[in-house]
């Protein structure tokens, strides 16, 4: 899979970790100099990474998935084949 | 540069203000990039299997007069982030969050008390969660836990909600 189409899913699965409602606000950070990708949540002062990944080689690199709902499982049902996605 | 990179990545013009621009980076609000990004032209991924039991359980509930107030609904615990299926509304707030059958039927007793216990330490933290959980699942999913005395035994306590596909009618177990 290319790195375009990389980054669009990859875009688009935040929408199902920004969506609803809930007791945090989320934010969307994209870095496309460098090709990082970020979720972000706040509550009131708080601020955290909920999920953080990058883009190298045409390969999606997770950073960061504090969620229960695994981001990477999300990728591989969107698509995106195992062997593009690595841990960090 | 802004509007270039913005039409690459959603397509489209009218959207563009609702983004801040920091040099390299964009940060989006939530809610503007849920509305940018639906509207975009990214391609469709096929849903997971679980999306599509998700949306039939959504069906059911509307067709039985429940309304979905959000989905998901998100909880942080400090730096984990937890993500309950459904929140509906009827005459009350309940929260639900959905098993599919998948594997052995121990297994899947086993996944919904993790889950249950799960959610209700989070419940029990954050102490402001005043909605109602249960657990969902297909009639013949909660007949497959009955039939065994040790995964009967298990999901003693929990509240279900089994739902008929065929019938569409609904049973809550609290």
């Amino acid at each position: 899979m290319d790195k375009e189409t990389l980054k669009k899913i990859l875009i688009a699965s935040f929408d199902y970790y920004a969506g609803g409602s809930g007791n945090f606000e989320p934010y969307v950070v994209i870095d496309e100099a460098r090709d990082t990708y970020i979720m972000l949540s706040r509550q009131k002062d708080k601020v955290n990474v909920v999920l953080m990944a990058q883009i190298v080689e045409n390969q999606i690199r997770i950073i960061r998935d504090q969620t229960d709902r695994p981001w990477e499982k999300r990728l591989m049902n969107a698509g995106i084949p195992a062997e593009q996605i690595i841990w960090e | 540069m802004q509007e270039s990179r913005q039409n690459r990545l959603y397509g489209n013009k009218a959207l563009h203000r609702k983004v801040t621009e920091f040099g390299d980076f964009l940060i989006l609000k939530a809610n503007a990039f849920r509305r940018m990004n639906g509207s975009a032209s990214i391609t469709r991924r096929s849903p997971m299997a679980d999306d599509k039991d998700l949306a039939l359980l959504v069906n059911i509930l509307k067709v039985n007069g429940w309304q979905v107030k959000a989905r998901p609904y998100r909880l942080d615990i400090d730096d984990i982030y937890l993500y309950i299926d459904l929140w509906v509304e009827k005459i009350s707030l309940v929260l639900i969050d959905l098993k599919t059958y998948h594997k052995s039927t121990v297994e899947f007793a086993e996944e919904i008390v993790g889950t249950w216990i799960k959610y209700q330490t989070a419940f029990e933290l954050l102490g402001e969660v005043k909605s109602p959980l249960f657990i969902a699942m297909r009639q013949e999913s909660y007949q497959k836990l009955m039939e065994h005395r040790f995964t009967q035994e298990l999901v003693k306590g929990i509240s279900i909600l089994v739902y008929n596909v065929e019938t569409h009618e609904i049973e809550w177990i609290p």
